[in-house]
Order: C-alpha cells, then structure tokens, then sequence
C-alpha cells in the first residue's frame, strides 16, 4: 500500500449514490512520531492551506495526533516492525500507526451531491508557539497516512 | 464483577468510602490546599513513590508506556490515573480528603482555577502551575526529538468560544462524542477531543514524551476518565471492543482491562454533587 508523504495532501473521493444518515472520513496507517499536529479537512478546495481559516465554508473539520515527539532511543528504535511474529505477546509497538475519523455528515451533504466526486484537503497544522521551539525535523513531512476513505451509513 | 486487584470484593462498606473526584472549580479551599501539599510531597520522593516517576511511566524515561491510538487508550489512563491517585493519598496523612480533580475544558474558559497562578500568596510556588521535569537521562534527549525542558510550561491558545477548531473542544462537541453508541467509535472521538485539549494547552502538555509532567495532564485526563465513566452509565456492558477483558496494563501489575471497567470497584466516583448527613441521635 502507497504511503502518502507531503503536507499537505489532496486526495479525490466520490460521495454515495444513496441517500445517508451519517458519513465519515476515514484514515488510516496515520503516522504520530513526529510533533503534535491538527489535520484539517477541506473539500473541493485544493489550494487550502495552513492560512485558510477555519470558518471557510470548505472547512468540514479537523482530527489531531498527539505526537510521539522524535525518538529518543537508538538507531532502529522507533521503527514498528514490518509484521508481528507469531507467538510474539508484547503490547504492540509504541508508533504502530494509527486510524482517525472525522464525522462530515451534514458538511459533506451541503458540499457534494450524490454520486459526484470530490477533492478532501489535509493541511496539517501546528500551533505556531508549539513549533518554535522543536527540531525542523519533527515538524517536515508531517502528515503521513496509508490511506483515505469514505465511509457513509444508512 | 471483580474488585480491582482482586483482594477487596465491593461491599456496602467500601462503597460509603469511595472517593469523590470533583470538578476543579468545585474543590473548597481546603481541598485545594490538600491536593497542591500532596502534589509537592510527591515532588519531594525521588523514588519510585515519587512525582518525576509517575510522570515519567507516561512518556520519557524510557520506556515509553502510555497506549493512543488503540482501544486501551482509555482503561490503560484509567490504571494509571489509580495508581498516582493510590500514591497522593500514600504521601497524606489517613483520612485527608484528596483525589484528583477534573478539568471541565468544555465550558471553554481556559487554564483552571488553581492551576494558573504561578505562586501562592504565600510566595511560594505553585505546584499546580509548573512542575520540574526530572529523573530523564540526558541521552534520551537526542536532537531529533523534543528539546529537553527543566521545567514544565504552558503556552495555551484562545479561551472562551468562537475560536473553531483553535478553542477548546466546546459543550456541544462533547456531546455529539457522548451520543456515541460503539466502544470503538467513542473512543476514537473522545482520544481526538483529548489530543485537541493537549495541542490546545501547549508547551509541554503538547508532546507525548514530557507531556505528564504538567500537573493539569491529571486534571485533563480526570476530565477524559469521567466521560468515559459517564458514557459507561449510559451504555452498560459496553465493554472495551476488541480488546480482551484479562488484557493486562503494563505497567500496572494488579490491573487489566476488565478491572478498570468498573470504578467503584476502584475506589472512586466521579458527582455532579454529594449531600450527606448522619441521622442525628
């Protein structure tokens, strides 16, 4: 599975043909090793970008990482292993990644008709006081996810 | 179900001695000043009793061992919200009322009472507002990751509402988390309110790492541990999803998942508000 690595991303998706009660943003594979961050979600505003407010009528909501903050081991130690080997009973690797979801019902209801595709932009966002004091590294290359879906409910 | 640790079944005598954990803004003055004497009491233990070794299981010293991102995300603060409560009441004298408070950030005014001035009227300093960040081996500390801190600080952003996803989490959003129906859905939503409110409070509340040492992580994780408890009432038997009941929460020994389901059988309660009397004689 490709790993999306840029900030921020743009992905296209389609809305449902039928009728929903709720839909939700899916990501999975979410990287957390690096700073703190919120994503904020944009449809069909592909030049979206950390200036954009967030009363912007493509503004459809956020999720946010709490982040692992750089490795303070060795080399090698804040890389999840590939596969977990059978009979291997440890809790799982602090940086496995993880999946988010960001209700959009109504968002995305007033936004996109049925059965029409549609951009979602992420734009990672830290606070600048929360930046300024970390490393450039914890703070490139932020958004990291596996991949994107939506998932509506009847 | 099973007492926590399995020694101390619930009876009707503990119960009439659980703990009430209050909202910070309902701590008399009293309970105020018991809770910052045990907080600075356990600033005074460098040993495993000690503030900097609780702060420290949560993230640096290695090893790191708080659980985001999963299903355990809320029993395994669960478990270690008990075990640093067991040590507050250890280091004050028996029978002083202290535990910890929780931190309604939804009314969205900002840093607590109590916990924002950086010193008493007594001139000294306030163990609620700041705390060393100690006991962490200089090696751990690498230029790639978070810069080392002598002292917990804070560097919240805007109070009040109408600040979108720049405020706190608002009354409103609380609720929609709280209407939930699945394990799994609630505490995906109710661990992303909580990263918001750890981004929101800044400096070191903002990364994993050293984010336990501030004094208000208890308080807001108190706040997160009363959702939960809250949204358990209304949703009995929810369990924990996928996650098995006899998981066990490292590294709390006497705990695993299924034991922290049921918080009076750890001690405590969490009221809107209490009223008690003996009949006179």
């Amino acid at each position: 599975m490709a790993t999306f690595v840029s900030n921020p991303i743009t992905v296209t998706l389609t809305a449902p043909d039928e009728s929903y009660r709720r839909a939700d943003l899916e990501f999975h594979g979410v990287d957390h090793s690096k700073a703190s961050f919120e994503g904020r979600l944009f449809i069909n505003n592909p030049g979206a970008g950390p200036e954009t407010p967030t009363d912007h009528e493509s503004y459809v909501g956020s999720f946010w990482v709490f982040g692992h903050g750089g490795c303070a081991g060795g080399e090698g130690h804040c890389e999840p292993p590939a596969e977990r080997r059978p009979f291997d009973f440890r809790a799982e690797h602090q940086l496995t990644r993880v999946s988010k979801w960001v209700m959009v019902t109504e968002k995305l209801r007033s936004l996109v008709g049925q059965g029409q595709s549609f951009s979602v932009r992420i734009v990672p966002y830290v606070r600048p006081e929360n930046a300024g004091p970390l490393p450039a590294s914890l703070v490139t290359d932020l958004l990291q996810f596996d991949q994107v879906a939506l998932l509506t409910y009847q | 179900m099973a007492a926590a640790g399995g020694s101390q079944p619930l009876s009707k005598t503990n119960l009439a001695v659980l703990r009430y954990r209050k909202s910070v803004t309902s701590l008399t003055a009293d309970e105020v000043s018991s809770l910052r004497t045990a907080i600075t009491s356990m600033l005074g233990l460098s040993d495993d009793r000690g503030y900097a070794y609780w702060a420290g299981i949560h993230g640096l010293p290695l090893p790191i061992s708080c659980t985001h991102g999963s299903a355990l995300f809320l029993p395994w603060h669960r478990a270690y919200l008990y075990y640093f409560e067991q040590y507050l009441l250890d280091v004050m004298p028996a029978g002083t009322p202290v535990s910890l408070p929780w931190w309604d950030w939804s009314s969205q005014a900002g840093i607590p009472p109590g916990y924002d001035e950086e010193s008493l009227p007594d001139g000294a300093p306030n163990p609620l507002a700041s705390a060393p960040v100690s006991g962490i081996p200089d090696a751990q500390f690498t230029e790639e990751n978070v810069p080392r801190v002598d002292q917990t600080f804070r560097q919240p952003g805007p109070a009040g509402p109408g600040h979108g996803s720049g405020g706190l989490p608002s009354a409103r959003e609380v609720s929609a988390v709280m209407a939930l129906e699945d394990f799994d859905d609630f505490t995906i939503q109710l661990e992303d309110l909580h990263n918001r409110v750890h981004v929101w409070v800044g400096g070191t509340m903002t990364e994993i790492p050293v984010a336990a040492f501030d004094p208000v992580f208890w308080a807001h994780h108190t706040m997160i541990d009363r959702l939960w408890a809250i949204w358990q009432q209304a949703h009995p038997g929810a369990g924990t999803g996928s996650v098995p009941l006899d998981f066990p929460l490292g590294p709390f020994p006497t705990l695993n998942v299924g034991q922290t389901l049921n918080i009076n059988a750890l001690g405590y309660q969490y009221a809107a508000a209490t009223s008690s009397a003996a009949p006179s004689r």
